[in-house]
């Protein structure tokens, strides 16, 4: 099997499903927990430009301005491609996936969004949290992530 | 290499609940009345959110299938899927050995033949209990609730 263990895809499972559950339920001290204190944040704007948080602190700061704004999203994330660390570390994993929003208000349910990200697990003493989440809108000219370097 | 530390259940135990929810769903979405009340244990619990905030409940398998016959009797019902992810387990609040608490994410979609296009039909989410009946995975509690009400409760508007 390439990629990680069963063992360490299902606590990767874990980790990405704590951090939708926390973003969707604005429960910010579980959120900021998916990341180490030293993660990276970053999200591809619709111009195209990419801003980035650095830190936990810095993440915090920012997710917690905007989580007001996602009362009835559940965000989604399936299609999941483990990348081997450029450094061959064991405990670092790259993670493409896909993602989609819905939103629910007064009955009415809707798709909102659709995206991918590019993020980087690591383990730190037998735990895996985000060093890198990046999140994009689907920009339909994306090469697959085997093929990038 | 260091160690992983999974919480939760063991590897074994979550393929064999994915299969329960994977069965449970495919039921579901085929009309399989028998499937579907066969992912549940005898004197399972089904708890079911309306639209305007009360809560059905139901235990054993009359209740239970008087509710799903709701579904499976209704000619509109056809085209629906159901998807479940975003799962977290927890420890059994109970405290039983071979138990766990699940939450997870749903949703429907409905395909039309006529028009051959799908739409977003409804979200959700689930509060089951699991449990190891007679070494065999089933579902001892199922709560079904739309995306609204106390899990949003954060946000100070319970949509």
């Amino acid at each position: 099997m390439k990629g990680p263990s069963s063992e360490e895809r299902h606590a990767i499972d874990d980790l990405v499903n704590t951090y939708l559950w926390a973003l969707d339920t604005q429960d910010i001290d579980y959120y900021v927990g998916t990341f180490w204190d030293d993660a990276v944040f970053k999200e591809t704007q619709l111009d195209g430009s990419v801003e980035t948080w650095t830190g936990a602190p810095s993440i915090r700061e920012f997710s917690a301005s905007h989580f007001g704004g996602y009362g009835g999203h559940q965000h989604r994330e399936s299609n999941r491609l483990y990348i081997p660390d450029a450094d061959g570390n064991p405990d670092r994993w790259g993670v493409r996936s896909y993602w989609f929003t819905s939103h629910r208000e007064d009955g009415d349910v809707a798709f909102t969004s659709t995206g991918h990200s590019r993020d980087v697990v690591e383990r730190r003493d037998g735990e895996w949290r985000f060093v890198q989440r990046w999140v994009e809108r689907w920009p339909g000219t994306l090469a697959h992530p085997l093929r990038e370097g | 290499m260091a160690e992983t530390r999974l919480k939760g259940p063991g590897i074994v135990d979550r393929i064999a609940i994915d299969d329960l929810f994977t069965e449970y769903l495919w039921a579901l979405d085929t009309g399989d009345t028998e499937g579907w009340l066969n992912a549940f244990a005898d004197d399972a619990e089904v708890w079911e959110t309306q639209k305007d905030g009360s809560i059905w409940k139901g235990r054993g398998r009359d209740d239970l299938r008087e509710l799903i016959g709701k579904y499976h009797g209704n000619p509109e019902f056809p085209g629906h899927q159901h998807r479940e992810g975003t799962r977290l387990f927890e420890p059994d609040p109970e405290g039983r050995p071979d138990h766990w608490a699940a939450k997870s994410y749903t949703f429907a979609t409905n395909f039309d033949v006529e028009s051959h296009s799908a739409t977003l039909y409804w979200a959700g989410y689930y509060r089951d209990i699991v449990g190891k009946v007679d070494g065999e995975w089933k579902l001892v509690k199922r709560w079904i609730a739309p995306w609204m009400g106390d899990v949003l409760s954060r946000f100070g508007d319970a949509r």
